[in-house]
C-alpha cells in the first residue's frame, strides 16, 4: 500500500534553465547557483519558517548548554533529555523529537522544515562523532561522551564548525529537494549520467561543494556567539538568533552565487 | 496560510465559517436529502451480527467521511514554488456522533487528530454536535451471509487488500499457522473485482477447514466528490472497518501485513518529504491506532504489523514455501490503479510494481508473476513519464545507498525519517534503529541479487545496447567505456554534437536527423542541415511524438501529461484554485506585456518577453479547459500549440531574413508526417487528420529518416 508522489520541475523559464544545466553537463557550482536562484522568491519564506526557527532555537540551547557547567539541566529546560545512559542515537532522537513536537503543536510543517530537521540532525550527528572524543564508542555507550561533545560547543570556534555544517546541510537538502526532480530524468547512455554511478558521484560532489561554500558562515559564526552568549544572564533572544540564523542562510545563497561566477570565469 | 476546509457532515447546517475557506457537505446517512455517500458492508454472517458500542458506529462514520473529504478536497498543485504549503490541507470536519461527551474528550480527539495529522500530512480539526435520528448499525449491512458457520472464533482480524504482503499474511495465519482469522477487504474501485473474486477463491481453496469469514466494505460516493487522488487518510478508514469487525466478533486485535521496507517507507529521494511517501502502515500510525481504539473500547486493542521485520522478497518466500506461488498471479499491488486494464493489471513503472518486481526475482518466483501483467517491463523497457523515470533511478540508488551504511548514527542522519519511528517498536531506540538499518541493508542486497540475475540475463541487450538507455538495467550497469556525457563549456551552456563539433572531430559523425534540447532553444538537424528553434510547447509536444511515435496514437490529455509532467497538469487543474492561478498568469502577463510596449527594451528582452507570453496564453487556455472539464478543449489547445510551430517553422527565416531551409523542410516534415486530430476540433480540412482517431496524436515515422535525441 505504500508508494511515493513524484514530480518534475516547473516549466518556467528560470526552472527550465536549471534543466538545461544539468542536461548540458554544467558543473555543480553553476547548477547549485541556478537552482537557487529560480528558487529564489520562495527561500525568501525561509525567513518565517517556523521550522527554520526552531531549528535555530535548539542550536543555540545546544550552545548554551555546551557553556554550562550542568548541560544536562540546560537541555531539560529546552525539552531535551540527556542522561547518563544516552547513547548517540538517544541524543538525536531527543533533539528531533522535542523539534518535531514545536512544530506539529504549531501545525506548520513545511517542506523546508524537513530539510531543516534533516541538516540539524545531521549537524548534531557530525558533533557527536568527533573521534577524538569517543574513539568509536559513542553508539553504544554512555552519557559521558555525550556531554563531552555537547561541550565542544564552549568553543566558538567548534560552534562555528557546528553550525557550518547546519548551514551546508540545509544547503545540499534543498538542492537535492528540487534536483531530484529533474536527475532521475538525466538518466541513461547519452545523457548527463549513463548510470546510477554517475549520479553518486555528482551528488558527492554537490554535497562537498556545500560544505565547502559553507565554510563562509563558520568564522561568521563563531565570532557571533562569542559576542553575544555571554553578554546577557538570561541566554541570546529568540529573535537575534532568528535574525543570525537568516544572514547565515543569505551569505550562504551569495557564496554559492559567487562560487558560480568564479567557475564560470 | 492555506485556505481552510470546512466539511459538514451527517446534516449539521453549514455555518458562516469566514473568509478564505470552502464548505463542503457530506452525508452517508441513506434516504436524506443531500445524501452523497454510501457505505456498503457485505457478507457477514447474520449470526455474528451483533450490536457494538455506540462509539465504534460513531468511529466507523468519522473514518467515512475522512476518507471522503481526503477523496473530495484537492491538494494544492506548485509544491515547488510554495514549499509545500499547498500540499498539505487544513480540514475542519463537523460530524454528529452518538457519543458526544466521549469524543469532546480531550485525550481521545488529540488522539484522533494527531493520527490524521501524521497519516496524510495534513491538518485535521473536528467539531462533534450530537446526532439526531442516527441510523442503526445494521442499515450498512447487506446481503448476510446465511451458510455454515466456522467452527472456531476467529483470533484476530486481517486487512487483506489483496496484494502480495497481505496475501502472504493471510496464508502465513490460515495455512501455515492453522488460525481462525477474519479477512476483511476494502474494494476501493470496482475495477479488481473479479482478480480479488479469483484470488479469494484461490485462497479458500487452501484452506482447507479454516476458511475465514471474508468481509468486504464498499463506500460509493458521488462522482464530484472524486478529485484528489492521493488518499493518504485511507487506511484510517480500513483500520476503523477493521476495529468495529473486530468489536462485534468480540476479538480485540488487528493485523495488517506489510512488509517493513513499505511500511516505514523512508522517502525515496529528496523531494519526497513528509507525506509524499505514504505512511499507511508505519509504525507510528499503527501505534497511535492502538492507543485510539483502545481508548473507545476501554481495554487493551492490539494493532499490529507482523511482517514489519520482514523484506519483499522474504515476504513473497513465505508464500512460495506454502506451496502458494499460483495465487501470486491473481494479487494485485499497483499504486496506479488508474492505469491499470483487464490486460496489464499493474503499470510497471509505480513504487510499489518496482517493489513487487525485484522481491519476486529474489524469492526466484517470477514463473507465478507473468512478465505480460505489466504495462512497462521496467528493467528493460523505458519508463514513459519523466516522474517514473525518476522514480526507476531513486529506487534502485536508494536500495545501492542502504548497501553501504555501516554506522547507524550516520544512517539515521543520512535517513532523518528512520527516528520518527524509533519510539513506536518495542526494544531501546538505539536497538531499533540497528535492526532498521539491517532490515534495510537486507533490502538493497535482495535488489542488487535480483539486479545480478536480471542483467545474467540480458547481458547481451546491455552490451550491445540493443535495450533503451534509461531502463533500469543499463542505468545500473557501469561498462566501463567512456563517458558519454556532453561537452560542455564553462558557462555550462554549450550543446554538444553541433555540425562545427563533428567538423573538429570525425570520430562524431553528425547525425541527418537529430532534434535536442538544449539551454533556451532547440538544436534541430533534418536532412543535414541545421536550425534552432525557441523554447515553446509546440516543439516539446512534438519532440514527446517524434522519439515515442504511439502506434494507435495518444490522447491529448495523455501527451500533455507525459510532456509537462505533474506539475503543469497539476498547476493546470486546481479545480478550487483555479481562479487563482487564473489571475497570477494574467498578473504575470500584464508584467511581459509591458516589456513588449517597451521602447528601451531590446530586441532579445522583447523576443523572451514574446515567448514568456506564448507561454503563459497556453497555461491559460489548459487551466480554463480544465476547469470547465473539457478534454475536447485541452485537445484543442495542444494542437493549436502544435499548429502555431508548424506554420511558424514553414514560414522560417535566416538572421538574413532569406527562407530558412532546414526549418521549412522539418516544417513540411511535420505536417505530412504528424497526425493530429482534426475533424472534430480544427474546424478546417486537415489532410492529415484521420476518421476514428478523435484527440488522438501520432508520429508515422517515414523509413529513410531516423531521428538522433
Amino acid at each position: 500500500m505504500g508508494h511515493s508522489r513524484i514530480g518534475t520541475l516547473p516549466a518556467t523559464k528560470k526552472w527550465r534553465e536549471v534543466v538545461s544545466l544539468v542536461a548540458n553537463g554544467a558543473d555543480e557550482a553553476q547548477i547549485a547557483d541556478a537552482v537557487m536562484a529560480a528558487a529564489g522568491k520562495t527561500l525568501a519564506r525561509v525567513r518565517d519558517d517556523a521550522g527554520f526557527r526552531e531549528a535555530i532555537r535548539l542550536i543555540m540551547q545546544l550552545a548554551l548548554a555546551g557553556s554550562s557547567r550542568n548541560p544536562a539541566a540546560e537541555l531539560a529546560a529546552a525539552g531535551i533529555s540527556l542522561s547518563k545512559n544516552s547513547t548517540q542515537v538517544d541524543m538525536v532522537l531527543s533533539i528531533g523529537d522535542e523539534y518535531d513536537r514545536r512544530i506539529e503543536d504549531a501545525r506548520q510543517r513545511s517542506d523546508f522544515s524537513e530539510v531543516a530537521q534533516g541538516a540539524l540532525v545531521g549537524a548534531v550527528t557530525e558533533l557527536l562523532n568527533k573521534k577524538e572524543l569517543n574513539q568509536g564508542t559513542l553508539f553504544e555507550a554512555a552519557g559521558d561522551d555525550v556531554t563531552a561533545a555537547i561541550k565542544q560547543l564552549k568553543q566558538p570556534r567548534n560552534f562555528g564548525q557546528f553550525f557550518q555544517n547546519f548551514v551546508g546541510g540545509i544547503s545540499n537538502g534543498l538542492l537535492k529537494m528540487y534536483l531530484s526532480r529533474t536527475n532521475g530524468t538525466q538518466m541513461g547512455e547519452g545523457k548527463r549520467f549513463a548510470t546510477t554511478n554517475q549520479l553518486r558521484q555528482f551528488e558527492s560532489a554537490m554535497k562537498t561543494h556545500c560544505h565547502e561554500s559553507s565554510k563562509i558562515v563558520e568564522k561568521f559564526a563563531a565570532d557571533w556567539i562569542h559576542k553575544y552568549r555571554d553578554r546577557s544572564a538570561s541566554g541570546i533572544s529568540r529573535e537575534k538568533a532568528e535574525g543570525f540564523g537568516w544572514v547565515a542562510f543569505r551569505k550562504m545563497t551569495l557564496e554559492l552565487a559567487a562560487r558560480a561566477r568564479k567557475h564560470g570565469d | 496560510m492555506e485556505t481552510k476546509h470546512h466539511i459538514f457532515c451527517g446534516g449539521v447546517s453549514p455555518q458562516n465559517t469566514g473568509a478564505d475557506t470552502t464548505k463542503l457537505v457530506l452525508n452517508l446517512w441513506q434516504n436524506r436529502p443531500e445524501t452523497n455517500v454510501r457505505l456498503t458492508i457485505e457478507h457477514l454472517h447474520e449470526k455474528l451480527y451483533k450490536t457494538i458500542p455506540a462509539q465504534f458506529h460513531d468511529l466507523l462514520e468519522i473514518a467515512a467521511y475522512v476518507y471522503c473529504g481526503d477523496h473530495a478536497l484537492k491538494r494544492g498543485a506548485l509544491d515547488v514554488q510554495t514549499l509545500g504549503a499547498n500540499w498539505r490541507r487544513r480540514m475542519h470536519f463537523h460530524i454528529p456522533v452518538r457519543r458526544l461527551s466521549l469524543w469532546n474528550d480531550p485525550k481521545i480527539n488529540t488522539v484522533l487528530r494527531q493520527t490524521l495529522d501524521y497519516l496524510s500530512d495534513d491538518y485535521y480539526d473536528f467539531s462533534f454536535y450530537s446526532a439526531k435520528d442516527a441510523p442503526l448499525l445494521q442499515d450498512y449491512f447487506t446481503g448476510f451471509d446465511t451458510g455454515t458457520l466456522p467452527k472456531q472464533k476467529p483470533e484476530q482480524v486481517m486487512m487483506f487488500s489483496g496484494g502480495l504482503d497481505s496475501l502472504a499474511g493471510a496464508i502465513e495465519e490460515i495455512v501455515v499457522k492453522k488460525r481462525m482469522v477474519t479477512l476483511v477487504n476494502h474494494q476501493s474501485t470496482p475495477k479488481f473485482k473479479k482478480l480479488y473474486e479469483t484470488l479469494g477463491k484461490g485462497l479458500m481453496d487452501k484452506c482447507g477447514d479454516m476458511k475465514p469469514l471474508h468481509l468486504r466494505v464498499e463506500i460509493n460516493k458521488a462522482q464530484s466528490l472524486n478529485k484528489e487522488y492521493t488518499q493518504r487518510a485511507r487506511s484510517f478508514l480500513y483500520a476503523s472497518l477493521g476495529a468495529t469487525v473486530a468489536m462485534m466478533l468480540d476479538v480485540r486485535k488487528l493485523c495488517f501485513y506489510e512488509n517493513g521496507i513499505v511500511s516505514l517507507n523512508l522517502p525515496v529521494c529528496a523531494q519526497v518529504i513528509g507525506g509524499r511517501a505514504t505512511r499507511t502502515t508505519h509504525p507510528r500510525v499503527l501505534a497511535e491506532l492502538q492507543e485510539l481504539f483502545s481508548l473507545l473500547a476501554g481495554e487493551k486493542f492490539t494493532v499490529d504489523n507482523p511482517f514489519l521485520w520482514n523484506t519483499k522478497g522474504e515476504v513473497v518466500k513465505k508464500i512460495m514455501a506454502a506451496n502458494c506461488g499460483p495465487l501470486i498471479a491473481s494479487s494485485r499491488s499497483c499504486a496506479h490503479t488508474w492505469e491499470t486494464t483487464n490486460e496489464h493489471t499493474h503499470c510497471g513503472v509505480c513504487s510499489q510494481c518496482i517493489d513487487r518486481r525485484f522481491g519476486v526475482v529474489a524469492a526466484e518466483a517470477e514463473e507465478f508473476d507473468p512478465l505480460r501483467q505489466y504495462a512497462v517491463d521496467v528493467f528493460t523497457q523505458s519508463a514513459p513519464k519523466d516522474a517514473d523515470k525518476i522514480m526507476g533511478a531513486a529506487y534502485l540508488e536508494k536500495a545501492i545507498q542502504f548497501e553501504t551504511a555501516k554506522e547507524v548514527p550516520q544512517f539515521i542522519a543520512d535517513n532523518p525519517e528512520v527516528r520518527r519511528m524509533l519510539r513506536y517498536v518495542e526494544g531501546t531506540p538505539t536497538g531499533v534503529a540497528g535492526r532498521v538499518m539491517e532490515l534495510h541493508q537486507h533490502h538493497a542486497k535482495e535488489v542488487t541479487g535480483a539486479l545480478k540475475t536480471l542483467l545474467g540475463r540480458n547481458l547481451d541487450g546491455v552490451i550491445k545496447a540493443t535495450l533503451p538507455p534509461d531502463c533500469l538495467l543499463r542505468i545500473s550497469y557501469e561498462t566501463g567505456s567512456p563517458t558519454t556525457m556532453p561537452a560542455v563549456t564553462e558557462n555550462g551552456n554549450a550543446l554538444p554534437t553541433t555540425s562545427a563539433e563533428a567538423k573538429t572531430n570525425p570520430d562524431l559523425p553528425m547525425p541527418r536527423y537529430l532534434l535536442r534540447r538544449g539551454a533556451g532553444l532547440w538544436k534541430v538537424i533534418y536532412d543535414g542541415k541545421e536550425g534552432e528553434i525557441d523554447l515553446g510547447r509546440g516543439i516539446s509536444l512534438v519532440a514527446y511524438l517524434l522519439f515515442n511515435p504511439p502506434p494507435g496514437g495518444l490522447h491529448g490529455t495523455e501527451l500533455a501529461n507525459r510532456v509537462f509532467g505533474q506539475e503543469i497538469l497539476q498547476e493546470a487543474s486546481l479545480g478550487a484554485d483555479g481562479d487563482s492561478t487564473r489571475r497570477k498568469i494574467e498578473k504575470e502577463a500584464i508584467k511581459w506585456n509591458a516589456v513588449m510596449k517597451d521602447p528601451g527594451a531590446s530586441e532579445s528582452e522583447k523576443a523572451e518577453a514574446l515567448e514568456e507570453l506564448q507561454n503563459l496564453a497556453d497555461s491559460l487556455n489548459v487551466t480554463r479547459m480544465d476547469s470547465e472539464g473539457g478534454a475536447d478543449k485541452q485537445v484543442r489547445a495542444i494542437r493549436r500549440a502544435i499548429d502555431r510551430l508548424i506554420e511558424k517553422l514553414r514560414d522560417a527565416k535566416d538572421r538574413k531574413n532569406n527562407p530558412h531551409m532546414a526549418l521549412r523542410a522539418f516544417g513540411e516534415h511535420l505536417h505530412k508526417h504528424l497526425w493530429i486530430p482534426s475533424s472534430r476540433f480544427s474546424g478546417t480540412s486537415r489532410s492529415r487528420a484521420r476518421a476514428g482517431v478523435a484527440g488522438q496524436f501520432t508520429y508515422e515515422r517515414p523509413a529513410d529518416v531516423v531521428w538522433v535525441e
